[in-house]
């Protein structure tokens, strides 16, 4: 057996596909001859940036409004891969992405393997790579199933890469009756207002943990992301705190930043806020403790109190 | 039910007729710490183990040989070097300035 077509489960806003569908497009390329995705929404929208990057089909439900997108997407994917079965399926680690493979892996029966950062073949089979302990090991495993692989990546895990192809084809994927579980409906949006340059494709980010002391202590944060053309990030603990929404919490349970500078401001260097940022080109870190964790992924490391040097290098920025 | 369930972008007020299977994030709700009373009381409630034939579950797939993935590998992953940590003498924004201008971002 070989890999011969990966289905991706794309993902995106208003006619453009996320971030995290092209890395996988990008890496169910390197390994499949054939890429198609699917989308629980209006793929005809996405269809040409898909195209560039690699895919050749996308199979669309067209708009799923009011809908709670994972129950209908794994109740129309089980028909889709019925009819036309790929050897595996690729999902993004996102809310809707995991709701998705979950139900998807009930309906068919099938294994998921989770949280993965790499994927390869060997022996004909995919072999998915997985970091645990904080990042410190990798874990290999290979998929020995009879039926699609389905397989669910961390943001950030390739690089997205267009290929120049032209527009995929569209089709048409019928909604299907998903059982009980339709009646989930969704009845509001709240989207969280967005300025400035975002996490996920900052080039540099600007991060603060309880060192800061007090919520106030955040503005300073946000004042010196503002001078570097930055994003701000959090810590979890001041997530949790309430200090700052969770759309900035960066680590495990938050966003993977790959900035090609992260200064962190008063963040201990927990192993769950290093796995989400450790894989930045460039780490400064600003801590009074010098025996902090942080200090052990950076580049520069600032034995010091955010209250004196982070002020003093807004002064200096400005005055430049 | 209603529950506010996180997106990519915010949240979404989401309803569902129940009986439903809910699952949460971290850090939803502060926990609610056990009373002496409770812990004593919990000591006394009744434990039901389950075997699999009680659930229903067939021995053959589940546990390693049911698995129908298999962990080849585990790597020790590359490790980040630390680099320079300096104590701030009053001039540590000097430094940062120097180290962010060496890769052209100021
Ligand atoms: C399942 C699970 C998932 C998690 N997911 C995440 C996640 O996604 N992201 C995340 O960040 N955490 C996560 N955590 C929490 C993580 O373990 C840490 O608790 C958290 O990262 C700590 O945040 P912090 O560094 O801001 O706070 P602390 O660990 O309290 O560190 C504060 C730091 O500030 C320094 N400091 C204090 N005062 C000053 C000052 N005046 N000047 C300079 N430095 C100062 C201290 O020396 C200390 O190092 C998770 C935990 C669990 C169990």
């Amino acid at each position: 057996m070989s890999i011969e077509t990966i289905l991706v489960f794309g993902e995106g806003d208003e006619g453009t596909p996320s971030g995290l569908t092209l890395e996988l497009l990008a890496a169910a390329r390197g390994i499949a001859t054939n890429v198609e995705v699917f989308v629980a929404g209006d793929g005809a929208a996405m269809a040409p940036e898909l195209g560039a990057h690699g895919a050749t089909k996308v199979h669309a439900t067209g708009p799923l409004d009011g809908k709670l997108i994972g129950v209908h997407a794994a109740a129309a994917l089980q028909a889709h891969l019925a009819a036309s079965p790929p050897d595996a399926v690729f999902f993004g680690q996102t809310p809707d992405g995991r709701d998705t493979a979950a139900r998807l892996a009930v309906r068919i029966d099938q294994p998921v393997v989770t949280n993965n950062v790499g994927a390869s073949v060997e022996d004909g089979t995919l072999v998915v790579e997985e970091p645990v302990f904080g990042g410190t090991q990798n874990v290999f495993t290979a998929f020995k199933n009879d039926g699609p692989a389905l397989a669910m990546f961390r943001p950030k895990s390739f690089e997205a890469e267009a290929t120049g192809g032209g527009d995929a084809e569209v089709l048409t994927v019928d909604i299907v009756d998903p059982g009980p579980a339709g009646s989930a409906s969704v009845t509001g949006r709240h989207v969280e207002e967005r300025s400035g340059p975002q996490l996920d494709d900052a080039q540099v980010v600007v991060s603060g943990g309880r060192g800061l002391g007090q919520p106030e202590a955040f503005e300073m944060v946000d004042e010196l992301a503002d001078l570097l053309d930055a994003a701000s990030g959090a810590s979890r603990a001041i997530v949790d705190a309430g200090w700052v929404p969770y759309s900035k919490q960066v680590g495990q349970t938050g966003k993977v930043v790959k900035p090609n500078v992260y200064v962190a401001c008063g963040i201990s260097g927990a192993t769950q806020h290093l796995v989400g940022m450790k894989g930045s080109k460039h780490i400064i870190a600003i801590n009074k403790d010098p025996e902090a964790p942080i200090f052990g992924v950076a580049d520069l490391g600032i034995v010091g109190d955010v209250h004196k040097v982070v002020p003093a290098l807004i002064e200096a920025l400005k005055s430049r | 039910m209603k529950v506010q369930r996180q997106t990519e972008a915010g949240y979404d007020d989401v309803e569902c007729q129940t009986p439903a299977l809910v699952s949460v994030t971290a850090g939803v709700v502060e926990p609610r710490y056990p009373s002496f009373k409770g812990i004593m009381a919990a000591k006394k409630k009744p434990v039901e183990e389950l075997n699999l034939a009680a659930l229903g579950v067939d021995a053959a797939a589940v546990g390693q040989g049911g698995a129908r993935q298999e962990t080849i590998r585990v790597t020790q992953a590359e490790e980040r070097q630390a680099g320079e940590v300096i104590e701030d003498e009053g001039d540590a924004h000097d430094k940062i300035i120097e180290f962010l201008g060496e890769l052209k971002i100021v």
